[in-house]
């Protein structure tokens, strides 16, 4: 695996983790016009995931991409504590450092 | 992988129960259980019912299996098209080549019924059991990977899942709160 994939791997959950966050937001707006703006935006980002892992799976196993999806957990917790505000424990912090650890063993298997 | 933020904690769907522990495990049976819910999830889904096989650990199962068959298919498809030239040059690495196999187009349908089982499961369950149930994904991919795809998983891939499955569990279990709670300690 090279650095070109991991980044593309990265950017795809990225991709969907900032779908999942505007979805949110979408749902939280009063406005109509700016709610679908936003509901659009979502759709956007998810479906450039889906492509993106679509893509990945031509060229990687599966059973080598999937644990790469708990890095968008991560991703997760970290966008919402910026874009939402929500919080995170220590124990989420070593959670994700055991996922990490993982996805990294994964990564050079 | 649609449906990544509902089973993230963060998610205030299941907020309500955060301080539930073990016990929350056990679905509620009645909505007027939840009469006594107070603050912004007063207004949440109806609870779902226990038996038979809606309960919502085989829904959970349901749903992670719908979830299985979705990667399973979609590898099927990409496997098919790996070699056939791609619909943007430019964009080599948009897989969208992938939607000449039928296994692809299997496999949406099993992503969307995937995404509406987990919508019922997060209306039965609080969040974070649910979480740590759906958990169970990274153990049902792997091994359909051995066993449906042919795919060689070394110790260290194996040693990798592992850990990726222990952190999920910490993250889902019920002490890891990534929110503030919602309902006031009793």
């Amino acid at each position: 695996m090279n650095l070109a994939a991991l980044l593309l791997m990265l950017l795809s959950h990225a991709s969907n983790v900032a779908g999942q966050i505007v979805m949110k937001t979408a749902l939280l707006a009063t406005g109509r016009a700016d709610r679908v703006t936003r509901f659009g935006l979502a759709i956007a980002g998810m479906t450039l995931s889906f492509f993106m892992t679509l893509g990945l799976l031509q060229r990687f196993d599966l059973s080598f991409l999937y644990p790469f999806q708990a890095s968008g957990l991560i991703m997760m917790a970290i966008g919402t504590r910026i874009f939402l505000g929500e919080k995170l424990s220590r124990r989420n912090l070593a959670a994700m450092a055991v996922i990490v650890a993982g996805v990294a063993l994964v990564s050079t298997s | 992988m649609n449906t990544l933020i509902l089973r993230n904690p963060s998610d205030r769907a299941g907020g309500e129960n955060r301080r539930g522990g073990v016990n929350a495990v056990v679905p509620r049976a009645a909505p007027n259980e939840r009469s006594g819910v107070t603050g912004p999830t007063s207004a949440s889904p109806p609870v779902g019912h226990r038996a038979g096989f809606r309960h919502p650990y085989l829904m959970v199962l349901l749903c992670e299996s719908l979830v299985t068959a979705s990667e399973v298919l979609l590898k099927l498809g990409a496997r098919e098209t790996a070699n056939l030239p791609p619909f943007f040059p430019a964009l080599q690495w948009i897989g969208a080549s992938g939607l000449q196999s039928k296994w692809v187009w299997l496999a949406i349908p099993c992503m969307i019924a995937s995404f509406v089982t987990w919508l019922w499961v997060i209306r039965a369950l609080p969040l974070n059991v649910a979480a740590m149930l759906a958990s169970v994904v990274h153990i049902l991919v792997p091994l359909s990977s051995l066993w449906i795809l042919g795919e060689h998983i070394n110790s260290r891939r194996w040693c990798g899942i592992g850990l990726v499955l222990l952190g999920l569990v910490l993250v889902a279990s019920p002490r890891a709160s990534t929110e503030t709670p919602i309902v006031p300690a009793p």
